[in-house]
């Protein structure tokens, strides 16, 4: 059985590596790891936050879903709130090179300023692989890693699918209840949600 | 003082004009044209009788390369919503929407409408409602428009129509887009259907025996809510004596204690060479499946 078990696990492990099965990210398990650049040129690892929250944003400054959230303040103030407590903030940036919301390093640091935006670093993945790994189809698209490498959360900013900024105020933010959680050594109520957004610009 | 010719001309022409402004209706706004969208309210009917239920179409024309979005939008984008400003006593009930196309958008994949759709809404008038007045049905109508990028558009659209003890007489032209639209309406299922879920699968039955091999093109399963299943993934259909089994790739959310799976199945047939496509409502219950 145990032969059985190894041939089993090599050959699904084989067809994973060439892409034929993809493992999608889950709740509850290891936060896929990745490196990637940001907009200063410096290689950010999952790995290197190991001991911290982490919150990835998938983000494209040209969607009008994520310009609710900008435009509102309301992304701005959860991130701030975040790091704040210590979070790692990492905005990801996914789009092609061409496609919508796709901007060379001057250009990333040039938003996270106009717009007084603190995430951590912002990362640019123009090739998707993070977004592919993630499985990140819409901007915005939020995830939360644990302090012990876990992926916690995974989905919509908040339960108010819309492009109206008024929705913002009256939208039970995910994100947010999800860190709170977590700060007070709780288990993620809603680990799972829908992401709502533009699609990533792959 | 007598008045010259032309002075009095001139002061009924603007004596005239002041009445009439006065006393116009406001302008209505119907069709609606946007960004990428021409949106339109139309009536099956061409007054209304009190007490008496009737269509009402919503038409979005998009332009070229643009699509909207079905109820269940899929992976991105968003649901095309009305909310209805009604008189008194009015009521409408939820957009009945044509089967949607599967578009895909890179690895993602979205459910919608390319180029036209009709949206209907059926509409109920108080028995009392008094005939020889006009009435105003208000569509205050949201939507997402898409082709690589993405719009949000909104058109606040009135309808207005006379009320009639009369039998009312059809609009020959809403007439035909409901025609039209109505071989894409899905109808309630013959057939029991059960899903079960193993690992990363969600399998659908669909029991009957009805299911020919050789005629089936193509099967599609679009689910009301999101998260059931991984839009992108392709749909396996086999037919087995036991009627047609659908294997999709599961969605993200928890499935431990769904008691029920509701969707839309279209199926592509081709019979005397002809290419047949009909559309139905499932609700699905935990059973045996794989």
């Amino acid at each position: 059985m145990q032969r059985l078990q190894l041939y089993v696990t090599t050959i699904l492990c084989s067809l994973a590596f060439a892409g034929i099965i993809e493992a999608v990210p889950k709740t509850g398990q290891p936060a896929p790891d990745f490196t990637a650049v940001d907009s200063n040129g410096v290689a950010h690892a999952l790995g290197d936050y190991r001991g911290k929250i982490v919150v990835l944003e998938w983000t494209n400054h040209q969607c009008p879903f994520v310009g609710k959230h900008y435009g509102t303040g309301n992304m701005q103030a959860l991130q701030q709130h975040a790091t704040d407590t210590g979070v790692t903030w990492l905005s990801v940036i996914s789009s092609a090179p061409g496609e919508q919301g796709y901007v060379s390093d001057a250009e990333a640091n040039a938003l996270t300023a106009k717009r007084n935006a603190s995430p951590t670093a912002v990362l640019l993945d123009p090739q998707g692989v993070v977004g592919r790994l993630y499985d990140a189809r819409t901007t915005p698209h939020m995830y939360i890693i644990d302090a012990a490498g876990t992926l916690v959360y995974m989905g919509g900013i908040d339960d108010k699918p819309s492009t109206h900024y008024a929705d913002v105020k009256s939208a039970t933010n995910y994100v947010r209840v999800a860190l709170d959680e977590i700060r007070s050594g709780k288990p993620v109520s809603m680990p799972v949600t829908r992401p709502y957004g533009c699609s990533v610009k792959y | 003082m007598a008045w010259t010719l032309r002075q009095t001309c001139t002061i009924m022409v603007l004596a005239v004009t002041l009445v009439a402004l006065a006393s116009s209706k406001p302008l209505l706004a119907n069709p609606v044209t946007t960004a990428h969208v021409q949106a339109e309210l139309g009536s099956a009917v061409t007054a209304i009788q009190p007490g008496a239920s009737f269509w009402v179409v919503l038409h979005l024309r998009m332009q070229e390369g643009w699509h909207t979005y079905w109820q269940n939008p899929g992976d991105a984008g968003l649901a095309t919503a009305i909310r209805w400003v009604l008189p008194d006593g009015f009521a409408a009930g939820n957009i009945v929407w044509p089967y949607p196309q599967r578009l895909p958008v890179g690895p993602l994949m979205n459910y919608g409408y390319e180029r036209e759709v009709a949206l209907l809404t059926q509409m109920t008038a108080p028995a009392d409602l008094p005939p020889g007045q006009l009435v105003t049905l208000q569509a205050k109508t949201t939507w997402v428009v898409c082709a690589d990028l993405c719009v949000p558009g909104a058109a606040t659209l009135d309808l207005q129509l006379p009320v009639s003890t009369a039998q009312p007489q059809k609009d020959a032209r809403w007439m035909a887009v409901l025609a039209q639209t109505h071989s894409a309406l899905p109808k309630p299922a013959p057939w029991q259907v059960a899903f079960s879920t193993e690992q990363d699968r969600l399998t659908l039955l669909v029991s009957g025996s009805d299911f020919v091999a050789t005629r089936l093109a193509e099967a599609t399963f679009f689910p009301l809510a999101y998260g059931v299943i991984d839009h992108a993934a392709p749909q396996q259909v086999q037919i087995t004596p036991q009627g047609l089994r659908l294997t999709l790739r599961r969605g993200t959310f928890d499935m431990t204690s769904l008691t029920r799976i509701d969707g839309v199945l279209v199926l592509q047939e081709t019979r005397d060479g002809a290419s047949h496509v009909q559309a139905f409502t499932i609700s699905a219950v935990p059973g045996k499946a794989s």
